[in-house]
């Protein structure tokens, strides 16, 4: 057995020379591991971004041959590179609380490759770094993390008084999303203090009151701040009523109200009456004034409620919910997915790709394919993919308000096929958006690269952004060559509004505008890049261990131990996995990336019969 | 007593301004053009990938003041032939003066597409209004309206874009330092 085991090392071994590295790729490997030695001092995201191009080249790429002749060196590379990628992401892009929890997620959380480079766990040991590569995005970055020195005079000097008794190191010396934490608590004590003392008219008066308010409210940013930021509106208002102005909205406020209301009623207007709207609300010209601008005709939506009353939604029993589901999307007996969903899928090629998925014989061996649909009540979502469960959900309450809307019940709603198509229609991104997920997993599958595994056996590829983009790409593809064969602009409106504005930003956009919308709605998902950074510092106990196993099999093969064959065996699938992983999921992006350019020129010139204008 | 200890403590904190980022200063993008910032207001840096030659846009975004998770936000670009993701000033426009997929969503607000400059140089005016959903997938999500203006200059070798963003309850307060950096836009090729 052992004499079998060394063969198959050593066979392995052999086949290094395959992968030879040419003077170039040496000179590039080196380029590259120098800008992320941190006593070299460069740490450069450019140099990275070019690193990390230079070592996807080529094919097999230039990461997988070096992989094969020092599987370590190769998974420092790729890590530390996407991790100055992703940190410089972070900072020029993100901000404030969605920004602190990006920067949280790549410097505090475990498998930190930053810290390997100096740059955390604490959020001030990357200052330098950001004033060298970003350097207009110091002042930000600092206010981002709420460092001490960031906070302001009336923060700090507040925190440091002996009700809180805070200073620097004790205040810098907490997690980054801690600091925010005890903001939001320092802010409530002192907006009830705040409202104390304004019942002292001449206390009151030495305050600089819109100051302490602005910078209170900037605190309480929570959702269970929400009283609090209350009682400020209210103080501010008694404030200006005691000092005898007159309460009058700022400009500000007054248009945006304006224009808030007037909103609500443009939705049935024309297009054509929407420029001269705008053009003289924004103008000072009242929005209210009677016969100001024409009513259109309106139209049916997605709630199909012309000419009906809606009624209060009614709740599904767990009958309804599996016999709507099986209507929508079930499998008949030939394997062949079947129902409402797959009708309105078989329109676009996304829809179609999707449905095709679902019988997929490559994928059929491992199951990673099989249809498992269902509304379930989750209270506030609209759907998702649970990579557990492996199931897709739609939230029971969307058929129920959609049925409600129409003045039915779900009940009712089955027996009416023309409903059951709009509600299909309806689900339909989101249908085409999570089995894109499915799709992903069972890709990672058929790969072998689903090395995350959960505790009831199931397993997927690690989750990073750009799954999600993907997904919103096929979505927003499926909707938009969906309208374009079935009356055009009108029929967006079958859709829920977030959707279609989805389709929007992508139409104006493409992926980069889906990646920079989205990216704020995710700080907690790993970027690609961060995602990279992550799983290879994860791996790098078993890359080291991989690397002194190598040369134990190359330099004395005869003292290796059947526990060190096994482990040789294990710890070169575990690496191969990682950088498939990494090269499968960089090509697609790319891949994907191209493919949605083609599509918006495609659709986007003459898809939808909008006008030019004269230039 | 407690309630005097604290007013101390606070009173004593309010007295010095807040942070004041550093006067507005000219912009200047390459070869390409310059502009007069706001006073205060922060560039934001484009993140890495496809490289700005690679996509053939250049440009930058600056951002003002902010709304709940949203801010005042002035981007200038330049859009050279051949790029892949505005391809004209024409296409540009199609795109944004009028809904991209051709219908206006829950109550957009697209104005009409007229005569201006952008400095001493003609351009294409038009504003809207658009929204933001937040959070994402919920089935009820917020929606944030948000006020934006464009200018669009085109030039013999490409075209120029100036654009406002803004939510609206700072798009009128904001909105006339997005302009003072318009009538200060002055390309540097043509």
């Amino acid at each position: 057995m052992t004499r079998l085991l060394l063969s198959a090392v050593l066979a392995a071994l052999a086949a290094a020379p395959s992968f030879a590295l040419s003077a170039a790729d040496e000179a590039t490997i080196t380029k590259c591991a120098d800008n992320i030695d941190p006593d070299k001092k460069q740490l450069s995201p450019e140099t990275a971004d070019n690193c990390i191009k230079a070592l996807n080249d080529g094919e097999p790429p230039l990461i997988t041959r070096y992989s094969h002749v020092d599987s370590e060196a190769a998974g420092i590379l790729i890590a530390r590179n996407n991790a100055l990628i992703d940190l410089k992401r972070i900072v020029v892009k993100q901000e404030r609380y969605q920004g602190a929890t990006a920067l949280a997620r790549v410097m505090e959380k475990p498998n930190c490759t930053l810290c390997d480079m100096g740059l955390g766990p604490k959020p001030e040991t990357a200052f330098d770094w950001v004033g060298k590569y970003a350097s207009d995005r110091l002042e930000e970055t600092e206010s981002t993390v709420r460092t001490w020195d960031a906070l302001g005079s009336i923060r700090t000097g507040s925190l440091a008084s002996p009700d809180y008794s805070m200073n620097k190191d004790a205040w810098n010396g907490q997690n980054i999303l801690e600091r925010y934490s005890k903001l939001s608590d320092w802010a409530r004590k002192e907006t009830d203090k705040l409202v104390a003392i304004s019942a002292d008219p001449a206390a009151a008066s030495k305050l600089k009151m819109d100051d302490l308010v602005k910078v209170l409210k900037e605190d309480l940013i929570f959702g269970t701040d929400a009283p609090y930021r209350a009682k400020l509106d209210a103080l501010s208002k008694t404030v200006k009523e005691s000092a005898g102005k007159p309460i009058a909205p700022t400009t500000a406020d007054k248009k945006g109200k304006d224009l808030n209301t007037a909103s609500d009623r443009l939705a049935a207007l024309s297009p054509d009456n929407h420029g001269e709207y705008l053009a003289r609300t924004f103008d000072n010209s009242s929005a209210a004034r009677p016969g100001a601008f024409t009513e259109g005709a309106g139209g049916k939506t997605a709630a199909g409620t012309g000419g009906v009353k809606p009624i209060a939604p009614v709740e599904m029993t767990a009958d309804q919910e599996k016999a709507l589901a099986a209507a929508m999307i079930s499998v008949d007996k030939k394997g062949n997915p079947t129902g409402y969903l797959v009708d309105v899928m078989n329109e676009t090629e996304a829809g179609k790709r999707t449905v095709a998925f679902y019988k997929d014989p490559k994928y059929v061996p491992a199951g990673s394919n099989k249809l498992n649909f269902g509304f379930k009540r989750e209270e506030g979502v609209f759907g998702y993919w649970n990579p557990s469960e492996r199931n897709i959900v739609v939230n029971s309450e969307v058929a129920e308000e959609f049925a409600a809307k129409r003045g039915m019940t779900v009940e009712q709603l089955m027996k009416d096929k023309a409903g059951m198509r709009d509600l299909a229609l309806y689900i339909s991104p989101t249908f085409v958006h999570e089995a894109e997920h499915q799709n992903q997993t069972a890709r990672a599958i058929a790969a072998g690269i689903d090395y995350v595994k959960f505790s009831n056996g199931n397993s997927t590829d690690p989750y990073t952004r750009a799954k999600e983009n993907l997904s919103n790409k096929w979505s927003a593809e499926h909707m938009i060559e969906y309208c374009s064969k079935h009356g055009g602009a009108g029929c967006f409106r079958n859709f829920h509004e977030m959707h279609s504005d989805n389709a929007e930003k992508f139409m104006q956009g493409g992926m980069a505008a889906l990646d920079t919308l989205k990216a704020p709605l995710y700080p907690r998902i790993d970027s690609m890049e961060g995602g990279a950074a992550r799983e290879f510092k994860s791996a790098q106990f078993y890359a080291s261990e991989l690397k002194l196993l190598q040369e134990k099999a190359r330099v004395r093969p005869g003292e290796m131990t059947p526990q060190e064959f096994k482990d040789f065996s294990d710890y070169t699938k575990l690496m191969n996995t990682r950088f498939k992983w990494y090269t499968m999921m960089y090509r697609e992006s790319v891949d994907n990336e191209a493919e949605a350019l083609a599509f918006r020129k495609k659709y986007g010139s003459s898809g939808l019969g909008l006008s030019v204008p004269a230039l | 007593m407690r309630k005097h200890l604290l007013y101390v403590s606070l009173l004593l904190a309010a007295c010095p301004a807040l942070a004041v980022a550093p006067a507005g200063q000219t912009y200047t993008e390459g070869k390409y053009f310059t502009f007069k910032v706001p006073d205060g207001w922060v560039k934001k840096e484009e993140g890495l990938g496809l490289s700005d030659s690679e996509k053939k846009v250049f440009g930058t975004d600056f951002f003002g003041p902010y709304s709940g998770e949203l801010g005042v936000r002035l981007g200038v670009h330049y859009y050279a032939p051949g790029n892949p993701v505005q391809p004209t000033a024409e296409k540009f426009i199609k795109l944004h003066a009028a809904p991209a997929i051709g219908v206006n969503l829950d109550g957009k607000v697209y104005g009409k597409v007229k005569a201006g400059k952008a400095g001493n140089y003609y351009a294409k005016v038009f504003e809207r209004k658009t929204y933001e959903y937040k959070p994402e997938n919920a089935l009820h999500p917020k929606k944030i309206h948000i006020y934006e203006k464009f200018y669009v200059v085109p030039v013999k070798n490409g075209f120029f874009v100036l654009n406002y963003y803004a939510p609206m309850d700072l798009a009128r307060a904001n909105l006339k330092s997005f302009e003072t950096a318009v009538s200060s836009f002055r390309p540097l090729m043509r």
